[in-house]
């Protein structure tokens, strides 16, 4: 079983210029992704990833925790919810680690992101749901499939554009 | 040995060898064009191939079948075998999925390419397989040349060779495909006869294919930043940009909408 992702260079573009916005006082972005699904041969899972929504500035919440890079409101995860229940769509959370290379999800990251993930299960149980990690240039992706309890990292993701990228791959481990 | 085996071809960047050995490439229809193209692509150092032919080697297909042999029309082998023997001659360890089917018939290994070179007969077969590569995301080059005869004219021998990228502007946008031309085509099926083909107008476009294929993966020319629509013409072995894209409007395609990206779904009304 394989997970390849694809969007649009369009798309990847605006993810990575609206993550890199400094917030008023939280040290990273969230954004969350919305995404299709389609089947391809050798039990291969293809999400396509094609819209992007930030959280709004003021669903941030103040965290005095400095292992935490952002945390909002629960309105901001209940209108994702309620987007993927509406449309079927999957949804995955994106943000960014500020430096170049292969990013890594971190200990907290990959302790929020299963609680998260069930959550948009219970909303959109047919999709694929998760987590998107950015780097500068590069980017990773743990992927809850339906029915699934357990993630799995997309081996590939395309950017679709010029030139065509490839990303991913790298196994869903914390640092 | 086998070292500097990419070293003539250095200039396509430090990462080229790894996207271009990473890209699963789809090829539809193994004849005059696809051969080409299979050939190219295992030079270059492509790995990672889908292929699609339900036809068997004829003796009328070697004026044109890049590795086909005498022995191959007498064996009747199929053109998907004499695809993976040029491969593998080239590329021991390439991974291939050969199909001897028309790609409808089997086309979940289609929807796992990254990129789809089509070199298929007819417009209606080149607009179901642009159409699923809309729906999959899958960049799509198509090739074609036929010859067409006017009266006591000579014979006049034009093609193209289209960038179909999803996002922008596709085959119909182009003016390449359109309704009238499509209900002609059908008008005409079974009394079309058989259609003219030769080797060295089928090199030059899928030579020219192959080329944005590597600059699609490789950015060497920094030039590949929109659609491509080149328009060939045998009679003066010419390869120009078509007018159609000076009027085209990147990023602009009412077809194939991002709405129907995915599997199909079925809504209650």
């Amino acid at each position: 079983m394989s997970v390849r992702i694809r969007l649009l260079k369009s798309l990847y573009e605006r993810i990575l210029a609206d993550l890199q916005r400094p917030h008023p006082f939280a040290s990273e972005r969230i954004g969350f992704l919305f995404a299709r699904m389609g089947t391809a041969a050798n039990d291969t899972h293809l999400i396509f990833l094609l819209d992007y929504i930030p959280v709004p500035d003021d669903q941030y919440l103040p965290t005095t925790d400095f292992k935490i890079g952002a945390e909002i409101s629960s309105e901001a995860i209940r209108d994702t919810m309620q987007r993927a229940m509406n449309t079927g769509e999957g949804a995955f959370h994106a943000h960014l680690h500020e430096h170049l290379g292969r990013p890594r999800f971190s200990r907290v990251d990959m302790k929020d992101l299963p609680l998260l993930a069930r959550s948009f299960q219970r909303a959109s149980p047919a999709s694929a749901h998760g987590g998107f990690l950015f780097s500068k240039d590069d980017c990773m992706a743990a992927v809850w499939l339906p029915g699934h309890s357990d993630p799995v990292t997309a081996e590939k993701i395309t950017v679709i554009g010029y030139p065509l990228q490839f990303h991913g791959g790298e196994r869903y481990v914390g640092r | 040995m086998l070292d500097d085996r990419y070293s003539r071809q250095s200039f396509l960047g430090e990462h080229a060898e790894r996207w271009i050995g990473t890209c699963v490439v789809g090829i539809v229809g193994l004849g005059g064009g696809g051969s080409h193209i299979v050939q190219q692509l295992a030079h270059i150092g492509f790995l990672h191939y889908i292929l699609y032919d339900a036809d068997i080697v004829k003796n009328h297909n070697l004026n044109r079948l890049i590795g086909a042999t005498r022995a191959d029309a007498v064996e009747q082998l199929a053109k998907i075998e004499v695809a993976r023997r040029l491969i593998l001659g080239l590329q021991p360890n390439a991974s291939i999925e050969a199909y001897q089917v028309k790609w409808q018939e089997h086309p979940e290994p289609l929807r796992g390419c990254d990129l789809i070179f089509g070199c298929v007969d007819g417009l209606a077969e080149r607009r179901e397989l642009e159409a699923c590569a809309r729906r999959y995301l899958i960049p799509y080059i198509d090739i074609g040349v036929d010859v067409h005869r006017v009266g006591m004219e000579p014979p006049q021998m034009a093609g193209q060779v289209i960038l179909s990228m999803p996002g922008e502007p596709c085959l119909t946008c182009m003016g390449f495909l359109s309704e009238t031309d499509l209900a002609k085509e059908t008008a005409l099926y079974g009394a079309a006869g058989p259609r003219p083909q030769v080797v060295w107008a089928n090199g030059v476009l899928a030579s020219t294919a192959v080329g944005l294929a590597v600059d699609l993966l490789t950015d060497w020319s920094k030039a590949l930043r929109r659609s491509v629509y080149l328009s060939y013409y045998g009679n003066l072995a010419t390869v120009k940009p078509h007018l159609r894209l000076e009027y085209l409007e990147s990023g602009a395609c009412s077809h194939y909408p991002l709405d129907q990206v995915g599997e199909p779904r079925f809504f209650e009304l």
